[in-house]
């Protein structure tokens, strides 16, 4: 091509120019550019939809397509392990013969249930609705299900709840901002789902009222009137509370943290099957990186991964028993876990770790999915998952490459030796509140909680089994064993509305009993060391406006420190900078929150 | 200029091949897995061709009346908000290119404001909810009926093109909208194209508004139902969740992939040659 000169600038910059176009083309949809781009978790949103469907010219789509299924097909263990929750449970009981419920001696480790079916039993007496309409507000994960007039499955469950269910769902990817728009609007429906978590702004709609204050109803006696919602762990109720009083209905899940997932054929390979203090782990931890504990001739094994670069602190600070997030000192103060000795020594400890090699090289960046990749390619010794997950990863994950592969959950010892500490769960994940404008109404605030009841029915029960299964013969079918298998009808039908609560979780893995109570035995070790959050109920509104940047800033330190590129000491300065930028204002307003509710 | 050697044609050539496949081998293997029998897929290994075709994964979504109803959503909302788009940029566009029209400083102003300063989401919300658009597919127009951005191109042109031509079809009696339609829109086909394929792969993409604005979950547009294909039993729902049901196959996410890319791509080719001429003749005027 004969192009003259002069015209080759204006060429670059038109270049450019079309460029720049291309991306703001497909990186904002022109109808939500106003709304889209106003948070980080929106716009990665939209340009994650925009970059699926971007033009071949620009860069980024062609390698959009792959990562989005690596990251979903990594997360087959997470879904494998939660088979034994409610939701799974009832569909996925092995085979027939005797039914036997095994209770844990400690508190708030769930049930096993082991062998086929249980005995149907009904656990709601009565309609629980009074023929009106029942609107929520709730997350969803499956695609949208048929409207009522198509939808066997709704107008099922319309008829045994009596009321016209009338959900509104919504992407977990838009939760907190659309609750924020509709609090704004003055339009939340009769129950709606809140994730203080990922939407800690409610906390100032319950203040002002936008939520009836259900203690009243949820508390001694009166509980009783709710059978499903009674049989809730005590603890549920209590770490529910905002300022000692109850909100909402929690929807339960595991109280127990989460520890090591753990190569426990490959420790035993290098002769170090058991884990006693610190050095023990270390010397593991190095020896899978370092001595090929897979025997396999190659150097190409590491330690330690991350959930979502955590740098598997957590089992770390448990070791050196640092408190779960506030330690509460008898004279009713509170001290932040970052400014205890017992963090500093363990930062010193995983700086040194670092500086042994016992990390994959990419651990501070690692996300749970891609840990749990180099997991079951037999790359990595050990990463921090949920403890219920161990037995899917283990079947479907681990043992399809390497059959003789055995699997632990680490009981994380003191780093002295003796017992270490685990920071418990809040137990639920998030919890049902009912909107104002039902709150003069005992009656109706008593259907609604009837409704969430039924919602609740464990497992075994004649509502538990049409939640999750839908009408037999038309959404599924009893198989072998009273099986029950969804049909595609079922799969279309049910969705996920019906998870607007739950029972809590009970261990009843498809793999078979001994599966169960071996998850069950570790729930207990777990749950025997467990340390509570004193400050889990407390309300402060420094924390409110400022606590996820302040919990970044952490993270971004600790990280550093970790890796070597800033020196132990810049932990004084980072307690220092958490205290001035309102680590101090956040722990004055938690101690005044505990001695207003008297704990 | 002298003609370049043999070798070094052949070697620009080869690089150029190169590149053009790193390109498009990521689109080859989407489809080819999208196609692919999920035991294949389980086995490993590249696949650019699929072993065993099947529709499998296509069934799998096109079961039911959710991702055509969704595809039917999205394609009516892109044929009107697309048209609504380009009737009032243009229109806007035209007046505002004319000197001496009252007030056109102020509007040009108003409108460039909202490139520099957009309300929150809390504002738009409450802005859709009292004109009463929430729940109808009006709320994805309406709101973004003129971008600022777009209008700024359109405007450009519009002034590139010479004041003598309108003047003579002035001369011959044609009022503003005849000049507009006989004279300034056919001058400015380019320019049309391009922002009407701006607009239109804003409302293909459409995502967060859907979200935002339509309560009844089968209202939502296919981005909003293929991303919880996709993401139904990710991570991102696992940890959240563990009640999340379990993933989709790899092969019915890549299904997904080219459902969601295939109309963008097949309207590309068409428009291109517009496209890069009608963006470089604005640009170089403004």
């Amino acid at each position: 091509m004969h192009v003259p000169k002069s015209v080759g600038p204006l060429r670059v910059i038109s270049l450019l120019l079309l460029i720049t176009m291309l991306l703001a083309a497909c990186g904002t949809p022109a109808g939500s550019d106003e709304a889209a781009a106003d948070t980080p978790a929106a716009s990665q949103a939209a340009s994650q939809a925009a970059v699926a469907s971007a033009a071949p010219s620009t860069a980024p789509s062609p390698s959009a397509a792959p990562s989005v299924a690596a990251g979903a097909s990594a997360a087959a263990s997470e879904q494998a392990g939660a088979a034994e929750s409610p939701l799974a449970g009832a569909s996925a009981a092995a085979g027939g013969g005797e039914v036997q419920i095994v209770k844990s001696s400690v508190p708030g480790v769930p049930d096993a249930i082991l062998g086929g079916e249980l005995e149907p039993f009904q656990s709601v007496q009565g309609t629980p609705g009074n023929g009106g309409t029942v609107s929520s507000f709730q997350i969803t994960y499956t695609p949208p299900i048929p409207a009522p007039a198509e939808n066997r499955y709704l107008q099922e469950l319309n008829k045994r709840l009596g009321v016209t269910f009338e959900p509104t769902v919504v992407p977990a990817a838009a939760y907190a901002e659309r609750l924020a728009a509709i609090t704004a609007g003055g339009d939340l429906p009769d129950l709606v789902l809140i994730d203080l978590n990922t939407a800690p702004d409610q906390l100032r709609a319950i203040q002002q009222g936008a939520y009836c204050d259900l203690t009243p109803y949820l508390t001694g006696d009166a509980l009783k009137e709710y059978p499903n919602l009674a049989a809730f762990p005590e603890r549920l109720w209590e770490n529910v509370k905002v300022q000692d009083k109850i909100y909402g209905v929690p929807r339960p899940r595991y109280l127990t943290g989460n520890s090591v997932i753990w190569r426990q054929d490959w420790a035993e390979n290098l002769g170090m099957a058991e884990i006693e203090n610190a050095d023990d782990f270390r010397e593991v931890a190095v020896a899978f990186s370092k001595n090929d504990p897979d025997g396999n001739g190659h150097n190409d094994t590491f330690g330690l991964g991350s959930n979502n670069g955590d740098l598997t602190l957590p089992f770390i600070y448990y070791m050196f028993r640092v408190p779960n997030q506030w330690q509460l000192n008898d004279d009713g103060s509170l001290t932040y876990y970052i400014e205890t000795d017992a963090f500093k020594q363990a930062i010193e400890y995983a700086r040194q770790l670092y500086a042994d090699g016992a990390y994959h090289p990419d651990a501070a960046n690692l996300t749970t999915a891609q840990s749990n990749e180099e997991f079951k390619a037999g790359k990595l010794g050990g990463y921090i998952n949920a403890f219920y997950s161990l037995v899917g990863i283990e079947r479907d994950e681990v043992r399809k490459n390497f059959p003789d592969a055995e699997l632990t959950v680490l009981i994380p010892p003191g780093h002295d030796g003796g017992q270490g500490v685990v920071w418990n769960n809040s137990g639920y994940f998030g919890f049902v509140a009912i909107s104002a404008r039902n709150c003069n109404d005992e009656e109706r605030v008593k259907e609604l909680l009837r409704i969430l009841n039924y919602f609740a029915a464990p497992a075994g029960s004649t509502e538990r089994t049409f939640l999750d299964n839908g009408i037999e013969g038309v959404h599924h079918e009893v198989g072998d064993g009273g099986r029950r298998q969804l049909t595609e009808l079922g799969k279309l039908e049910r969705g996920d509305v019906q998870t607007i609560m739950g029972p809590p979780p009970v261990f009843r893995r498809p793999e078979g009993p001994e599966q169960s109570l071996r998850l069950q035995k570790i729930a207990e070790e777990l749950t025997k060391i467990g340390i509570d959050n004193p400050a889990l109920t407390a309300f402060s509104e420094t924390q409110v406006a400022q606590g996820a940047e302040l919990n970044q800033l952490v993270k971004d330190r600790i990280t550093a420190i970790v890796l070597g590129r800033e020196p132990l000491e810049a932990v004084d300065t980072l307690v220092q900078e958490w205290r001035s930028r309102g680590g101090d204002q956040i722990r004055q307003e938690f101690e005044a929150d505990l001695k207003a509710s008297g704990s | 200029m002298e003609k370049p050697s043999p070798v070094m044609q052949a070697s620009k050539a080869l690089f150029l091949l190169l590149v053009a496949a790193v390109m498009i081998f990521p689109f080859v293997y989407v489809v080819a897995v999208s196609f692919s029998s999920y035991t294949d897929v389980l086995r490993g290994g590249l696949i650019l061709f699929p072993a065993n075709p099947t529709l499998e994964a296509y069934r799998a979504i096109f079961a039911g009346s959710v991702v055509t109803r969704a595809l039917m959503v999205s394609g009516g909302v892109t044929l009107v908000g697309t048209a609504i788009n380009v009737i009032m940029t243009t229109t806007l566009a035209y007046g505002l290119s004319r000197p001496g029209v009252p007030g056109s400083r102020i509007i040009l102003l108003v409108v460039l404001l909202t490139m520099l300063f957009s309300a929150g989401i809390i504002p738009n919300y409450l802005l859709v909810k009292n004109l009463r658009l929430i729940d109808s597919y009006w709320a994805l127009i309406l709101p973004g009926a003129i971008s600022a951005f777009n209008l700024v191109i359109v405007r450009n042109f519009f002034m590139g093109i010479p004041q003598e031509l309108l003047d003579s079809a002035r001369i011959d009696g044609a009022n503003d909208w005849q000049v507009l339609r006989h004279i300034v829109l056919p001058l400015s086909k380019a320019v049309l194209a391009v922002i009407a394929l701006f607009y239109a792969v804003g409302h293909w993409n459409s995502f967060f508004d859907a979200i935002l604005y339509l309560n009844d979950s089968n209202k939502w547009p296919i981005q909003v139902v293929l991303r919880q294909y996709v993401l139904q039993g990710s991570v991102l729902a696992g940890v959240l969740d563990p009640d999340a049901p379990p993933p989709p196959t790899q092969t019915i996410q890549m299904a997904i992939v080219v459902i969601a890319t295939v109309p963008i791509l097949v309207v590309y080719p068409f428009l291109q040659k517009y496209f890069a001429k009608g963006v470089l003749s604005g640009a170089i005027k403004g």
